[in-house]
């Protein structure tokens, strides 16, 4: 910087600092874009007009329907009718998923929408994807916020073979929510080529419709549909031969869903929960290897054995993975036990882990491919908790005689 | 057994996967490099051997000597050399142009979200971009910009006004600066959507919607920035209290000194809470126990704010101390009243320790602390006021004013003072800030006062040590006068703007706004444009005039010697 050059020297550092600052700052890792498909000039299976009314309040607010929930199939054009209703700033604005997020689509905007009440704005939006979006307002998200569903073709059959197994189950429905003995969407583990006697209780007399689907979470596009009902309570006989994960939820409700297992062999494993890695100090040594067969569902029960947060995960693989992992139990310094189930379908290892303390407490577990039903765990399980506590229907399971 | 790289850190439990991952193992590999480079720096690379060959070509055997008596008092110009030299001058240029550098990145961002607010839905940048940029510019004109440029302006000028008898804390100091500057870069790099409050949850939220995903750096970066900063403190004090010439009593010191010692003493004393609070929200990212519930999360606005508040005054003592040390020189007489300014920048220090709490007025800590902090508040009118009317004394006292360039930001800066002050010191009035909290008056109080003096008064010590950073060269002053003209105007109308839609009720810190504030918006915009041309206008000037030849005395203004009585004790202060 020496000599008469300094100034431009220095200048010429700012700008290049001030350009890189800037192209820093307009691609943050925390944007990412959301936007609807093109509108397809052809190939459009089905059109929807769909008029609302924009309030502060909610959508639609005094006309029907509170924020109606929009049902369409998938593939269609929907041609929104927005009216201004009370002289304030509103926006329409989608994104996918069940709740408002930043990750979306503003299709009219404030300026759009306008002020003027009885303004009435156009926009158009296709959706080619089945699942839930979320229609809302960015200006009103606590009041002007709705669901749309996007549908696939519905797929109703029920096979019928014979069962060695028969149980019999209560759900009732609460506000909409499958429920038991007050528990929330209560998981459900039966043995393999069971007949499930469901019984839903409808005590408040509204509509529901029960859906199962395989996999872990709700699938919109490949469901059985069990029960179609208004304002009656209703028994159903659901077969379940094959091992596996089920889903069943309540179609008023998608959002929230309850598991079924479906399992070979049923396994308490007890595991401690500490900083330096599971069940260190106890007689079976630190992160004991778990041997179990294909189909086992194995029942963790969590017990802490620090204080510490820890978070049980288990994924597929020999090392941790915490974009395949599923989280199974959790212990803080308030609950010092607690239980969570995994059922592991394929002959290969998992790994069970702390998703705290990744570094010590990771272990694994290995699935064979044996017809014996009996796991055999290389360590001497802890004790156990009672299992009524918290298994909602395997510990008493029924077996009903009188079942055709 | 189980063995991953991820693992060996406990990256996976920070959500790091993909891409991130591979962008954070870059970093480490960069931080590794850029350790062995600090130890090159220090060691093979010797700082001290540059110096000792200077000091035995001007016939001085040991350096430290040569630098005491040759280097303290010199006029010193700018070069790559000060990243070498350890001493207090050298170190101050480095935090001034710093520091300088850091005020165009984050004024960028400011006048890039100015432009932004051109329509009431965010139209040229998305919201997350905004917070992004939001929280950048805060965050760096904070603690890269105003603390940097007043530690610089003491490490500069603090050695002549207290003809220093030794330099010692050279390599401390230079350590700090790293410090202070890898904390700065790592805020920058984080893209942090934090606000400059750094408030968990959202801190704790390492997502896309949340704080950002690499939050936890600019936690990191942060706390990066306590360390230097405290480093740097305590030289200071080391400087003011042990190092200063036997022949410069306490009360000989000049105002600049005072506001110096102040300033440091105010971050030594409220600095380590946050720390702390750092410590464990960083430690949060690994086991959650600490801010998880909401009153941990009070617990944490407490501990931001007992900092907060102290550093805003941080940012303006050290700016009184140099219109201290600027007025004088342009209006040709003394200070007006020596003690009343003492008293007057130490009455602030004690009363910003008090005070913290009237950010929290909504935030339910109770009638009795309302009153407690609102009453506290009232009181800081008290030195804030026997300081302006000092100022405005030793005008009033002048038989003849000089309106050079630096006068013109002075002036102006005590005119924003005046404004800002009265505006910040109406919204500590509970009932009032019930009405402001969160709108665009507070953004407008605050930015009366940081442009006005943190910035204005910057740039006044800039063009008149301007001739001694370049050995000898002149501004151009018409230049100079447009890029303090359109400063001015500019902060004048976007803060004015800001005032007065945010009384109406202008949400602040959001990326949209309602059609109803356009005309308020559309004002800051203009305002905030005309800021950006001036500061062009500064850059091209300094640029071209550095370019000519040397014409006039490189003689540091700050020292020049019109009391008769020595360089030091400067013009304020003393018989």
């Amino acid at each position: 910087m020496e000599g008469n050059k300094g100034g431009v020297v220095f200048v010429v550092i700012v700008l290049i600092m001030v350009a890189i600052g800037f192209s820093l700052m307009l691609n943050p890792p925390t944007v990412k874009s959301f936007s609807l498909p093109p509108v397809p000039s052809k190939g459009v299976k089905h059109y929807e007009n769909i008029t609302i009314y924009a309030d502060a309040l909610g959508w639609d607010y005094g006309h029907g329907t509170l924020n109606p929930t929009i049902s369409i199939a998938n593939n269609t054009v929907v041609n929104f009718t927005v009216i201004e209703e009370d002289g304030q700033p509103h926006t329409l604005t989608i994104n996918p998923g069940p709740a408002e997020s930043s990750y979306q689509d503003t299709l009219l905007t404030t300026s759009q929408i306008t002020t003027i009440p009885g303004h009435t704005s156009h926009t158009q939006a296709y959706f080619d994807k089945i699942g839930i979006y979320t229609y809302w307002c960015t200006v009103h998200p606590e009041t002007m916020v709705g669901l749309i569903y996007v549908n696939a073709t519905v797929n109703t059959t029920v096979p019928s073979v014979h069962y060695a197994n028969y149980s019999n189950k209560t759900l009732d429905l609460l506000k909409n929510n499958l429920t038991a003995n007050g528990i929330l969407y209560p998981t459900i583990a039966l043995p393999a080529n069971t007949l499930l006697n469901l019984t839903v209780k409808d005590p408040s007399s509204s509509n529901y419709t029960l859906r199962i689907s395989s996999g872990s979470k709700v699938d919109t596009s490949n469901y059985t549909t069990v029960i179609n009902e208004t304002n009656k309570s209703r028994t159903v006989s659901i077969p379940f031969n094959q091992t596996g994960e089920y889903v069943y939820w309540n179609s008023i409700n998608t959002s929230r869903f309850g598991i079924i297992y479906i399992y070979s062999a049923l396994v308490n494993i007890s595991l401690y929960a500490d900083l330096n890695g599971w069940n260190f100090s106890k007689s079976s040594g630190v992160n004991p290897t778990i041997n179990i067969t294909a189909g086992t569902l194995v029942n963790f029960t969590l017990i802490n054995e620090d204080n510490l947060t820890h978070v049980l995960e288990v994924n597929p693989g020999n090392y941790e993975n915490s974009s395949t992992s599923t989280p199974v139990a959790s212990v803080n310094s308030t609950i010092h036990t607690s239980q969570g189930y995994y059922l592991f379908m394929s002959t290969r290892n998992y790994t069970y882990w702390d998703l705290y303390h990744p570094s010590t407490a990771a272990g694994i577990i290995n699935v064979s491919n044996s017809s014996s039903s009996s796991a055999s765990i290389s360590y001497v399980p802890g004790t156990e908790s009672d299992p009524g506590n918290y298994i909602f229907l395997l510990g008493i399971q029924t077996r009903d005689e009188h079942y055709p | 057994m189980m063995f991953s790289f991820a693992s060996l850190f406990s990256l996976s439990s920070l959500g790091l996967t993909g891409t991130n991952l591979n962008l954070l193992y870059l970093s480490i590999i960069l931080g590794i490099i850029a350790v062995v480079l600090f130890y090159f720096y220090f060691r093979v690379i010797p700082a001290k051997e540059y110096l000792k060959e200077e000091a035995e070509a001007a016939g001085y055997e040991r350096p430290n000597e040569y630098v005491r008596e040759k280097l303290s008092d010199k006029p010193r110009e700018l070069s790559w050399r000060i990243f070498l030299y350890d001493d207090s001058k050298s170190i101050g240029l480095r935090y001034l142009f710093t520091s300088i550098l850091f005020l165009f990145i984050a004024g960028s961002f400011g006048v890039l979200m100015r432009v932004s607010l051109t329509e009431p839905s965010p139209t040229i940048i998305g919201p997350a971009q905004y917070n992004v940029l939001m929280t950048e510019h805060a965050t760096l004109m904070i603690y890269m910009f105003a603390l940097g440029a007043a530690l610089g302006l003491g490490f500069y000028l603090l050695p002549s006004h207290l003809k220093l008898k030794k330099d010692t804390m050279g390599v401390y100091t230079s350590m700090a600066y790293w410090i202070w500057l890898a904390g700065g870069i790592f805020i920058l790099i984080s893209r942090a959507a934090l606000r400059w409050y750094f408030y968990p949850p959202l801190s704790l939220e390492l997502t896309q919607v949340g704080g950002g995903e690499f939050a936890w750096l600019a936690v990191l970066g942060l706390e990066l920035v306590f360390i230097g900063l405290l480093i740097a403190s305590v030289s200071i004090i080391k400087i003011i209290a042990f190092d200063r010439s036997p022949d410069i009593k306490l009360n000989q010191m000049s105002l600049f000194t005072w506001s110096i010692l102040f300033t440091v003493i105010m971050a030594i004393s409220s600095a380590p809470p946050l720390m702390v609070g750092l410590g464990m929200m960083f430690y949060d990212y690994f086991n959650p126990i600490f801010f998880i519930n909401g009153s941990s999360t009070l617990l944490f606005t407490i501990l931001f704010w007992f900092w907060g508040h102290p550093i805003v005054y941080m940012a303006i003592i050290p700016y009184f101390g140099l219109i201290y040390e600027i007025l004088p020189k342009f209006t040709g007489n003394k200070v007006y009243s020596y003690n009343s300014g003492v008293w007057g920048l130490g009455l602030l220090l004690i009363l910003s320790e008090l005070v913290w709490g009237h950010h929290l007025l909504n935030s339910g800590l109770g009638i009795e602390w309302i009153t407690f902090f609102t009453t506290m508040s009232f009181l800081v009118v008290i030195p804030s006021a026997i300081t302006v009317f000092n100022f405005i004394g030793t005008l009033w006292t002048a038989k003849s004013i000089r309106m050079t360039v630096p006068m013109l930001f002075v002036i102006n800066g005590i005119i924003d003072f005046i404004i800002g002050g009265i505006t910040g010191v109406m919204q500590s009035f509970a009932p009032f800030n019930a009405q402001v909290h969160g709108t665009y008056w507070v953004t407008g109080h605050f930015h009366f006062i940081f442009i006005g003096i943190t910035m204005g008064i910057s740039f006044a010590a800039f063009y008149m040590l301007f001739p001694t950073f370049t050995g000898g060269r002149k501004y151009n002053v018409s230049l100079a006068r447009w890029h303090f003209a359109l400063t001015a105007f500019g902060s004048y109308l976007m803060a004015f703007a800001w005032s007065v839609g945010g009384f109406l009720g202008m949400p602040r810190a959001v990326a949209g706004y309602f059609g109803f504030f356009q005309g308020y918006q559309d004002a800051s915009i203009i305002g905030g444009v005309i800021i950006g041309i001036g500061q062009i206008v500064f850059l091209y000037n300094i640029a071209v005039s550095w370019l000519k030849a040397p014409s006039t005395s490189s003689d540091n203004a700050f020292e020049e010697d019109n009391t008769g009585l020595g360089r030091a004790p400067s013009l304020s202060g003393g018989k």
